[in-house]
């Protein structure tokens, strides 16, 4: 699948690049190293039978999941959710926001972690969706996110519920000072979305053979 | 901008900026002179960064740009960015981009999220307060329960936690058919001790006799304290009735080492009887009877440190 993997690649490539302006921007805010890239990506067509989150997800990606969405329209329509680890979360807040951990509290968040995590995901998400759009020339039109925490098997059911055809799921590392998070981005597209980003992925592929 | 509009605005229960594409301000509401003590008249027609210094870094001009730009919308929180405003207040800001006649502007809408952070604030102290209060509670339960079932001057088992745990033992022995030995120990002429060096002293020689008594058994065998001078030794899962000798032995060879009170030297001895399930009986009552009746025996014989098995007593 030569071919496929080429669009894979470009696909990559356009991940990398956002996830690196996010982290870049990231890193300013709250003035702590931090990295984050997209080492692999898969994607799933509904057509293909049920979405099972377990085959797709790495094992550290387990238990409550905090889940941060914005939903796209325009040329592309779809809804983008960033994904972590909800126990990790703890020490990725403190770290975002200055705060020392307390021993009691644990898997708890307020709204105020909320609005970080808001925050975060705002930044991720939007450079990944607007470095799609700016990488296949669509303008697109999205949502704030959207913050909510999942069991894995009530998230599983809500990607296999929300109307969306294909999905693009995007393993992401996140590295924030020496604290390493394992996490995914998983992207739902229309059919006319997909076709459409497969149409761009297949022009930009021809212009590297040119 | 219209009457109407400025209205609207200047009622909103927010912070509220409209900027135009050079990032100069177009309109300040009435919340925002409020909360940043800068009039309209002061902040219109500025650059947004001149009247909020915060907005001189990077990343706020980045995405500003990126809103005009691409149409997205941003948001800031205010656990990430305290001092947005320069107040002493928390503020969340969302910035995005509005239309008007082919005319883009930016919208800055400030939250006012103090609340939030006090009530946090007070929930965290609260939850300290609790977490503290909780850890006290648990020594103080450890300790009550220490009380309960350890003997406060040795810290061997007290009777209570004897009795439980000889129970537990003996209905073990009656499932498995398994033999559960009773070592009855007395520490003689205690009374002489007392009497001769003080109560003490005497309290010191119980200590060391319960150490002594630990030192000498197995990780599963319990120790108690009868009372007095007197303590009991639960043997379970014995294999044969002789080998209490072994622990007898064990016992006398521990305590070799004499006690010393400041500079005294205390020689004490002591007497043991052992009686058995099920050869003596199937209460732990019956099988402490034989044994002390043993230990009398053994107190009887000449010499020091002499124990006698319940079996060696005529019926």
């Amino acid at each position: 699948m030569p071919n496929k993997d080429i669009k894979f690649d470009i696909l990559r490539e356009l991940f990398n690049i956002s996830v690196g302006k996010a982290a870049s921007m990231l890193s300013e805010i709250i003035d702590k190293r931090i990295i984050l890239n997209v080492p692999n990506i898969d994607v799933f067509d509904k057509e293909n039978g049920k979405f099972n989150i377990y085959d797709y997800f790495p094992e550290t990606l387990d238990g409550t999941l905090m889940v941060s969405s914005i939903c796209f329209q325009e040329k592309l329509s779809g809804k983008a959710n960033l994904i972590f680890p909800a126990e990790k979360m703890r020490t990725f807040i403190n770290l975002c926001s200055n705060e020392e951990q307390c021993e009691y509290e644990g898997q708890s968040f307020t709204d105020v972690d909320f609005d970080i995590i808001k925050e975060i995901g705002n930044i991720i998400l939007n450079a990944i969706i607007g470095e799609i759009g700016n990488g296949l020339d669509f303008r697109l039109n999205y949502t704030l996110p959207e913050v909510k925490v999942f069991t894995k098997i009530d998230f599983s059911r809500d990607i296999e519920n929300n109307g969306y055809d294909h999905i693009y799921i995007l393993y992401i590392t996140f590295l924030i000072d020496d604290t390493e998070i394992e996490g995914a981005v998983i992207v739902d597209l229309t059919l006319n979305s997909l076709n459409e980003l497969k149409k761009r992925l297949k022009q930009i592929e021809d212009d590297l053979y040119e | 901008m219209n009457n109407l509009l400025n209205n609207v605005l200047n009622h909103i229960n927010e912070g509220i900026v409209i900027l135009d594409t050079n990032l100069e301000i177009y309109a300040w509401n009435r919340y925002m002179e409020v909360i940043t003590g800068i009039s309209r008249t002061t902040a219109k027609n500025n650059n947004i960064a001149t009247i909020l210094p915060a907005f001189n870094k990077n990343y706020f001009k980045k995405s500003m740009n990126d809103v005009i730009n691409s149409g997205c919308k941003m948001f800031f929180s205010a656990a990430m960015h305290r001092n947005l405003l320069d107040s002493k207040e928390y503020f969340n800001l969302k910035i995005s981009s509005l239309e008007s006649e082919n005319t883009k502007f930016l919208l800055l809408e400030f939250t006012n999220v103090t609340n939030q952070f006090v009530q946090i604030k007070r929930l965290k102290e609260y939850v300290s307060e609790l977490s503290t209060v909780n850890k006290k509670l648990k020594e103080k339960e450890k300790v009550i329960k220490k009380l309960a079932y350890y003997d406060e001057l040795t810290g061997v088992a007290n009777r209570t936690l004897f009795y439980e745990l000889a129970h537990r033992f003996m209905d073990n022995a009656k499932r498995n058919n398994s033999i559960l030995g009773l070592m009855f120990i007395d520490v003689d002429d205690f009374k002489n001790i007392n009497d001769t060096y003080g109560h003490e002293v005497g309290d010191k020689v119980l200590i060391q006799v319960a150490d002594i008594l630990k030192k000498a058994t197995r990780k599963n065998d319990v120790v108690a304290r009868h009372g007095g001078d007197e303590f009991l030794i639960l043997l379970p899962f014995i294999q044969n009735s002789s080998n209490y000798k072994i622990i007898a032995t064990r016992i006398i060879n521990t305590k070799n080492s004499i006690i010393d009170n400041e500079g005294n030297k205390i020689n004490i001895s002591l007497s043991m009887g052992i009686s058995f399930y099920p050869t003596d009986g199937n209460d732990i009552d019956k099988l402490i009877a034989k044994a002390d009746k043993a230990m009398y025996i053994a107190k009887g014989r000449r010499g020091r440190d002499n124990y006698c098995c319940s079996a060696c007593i005529c019926p």
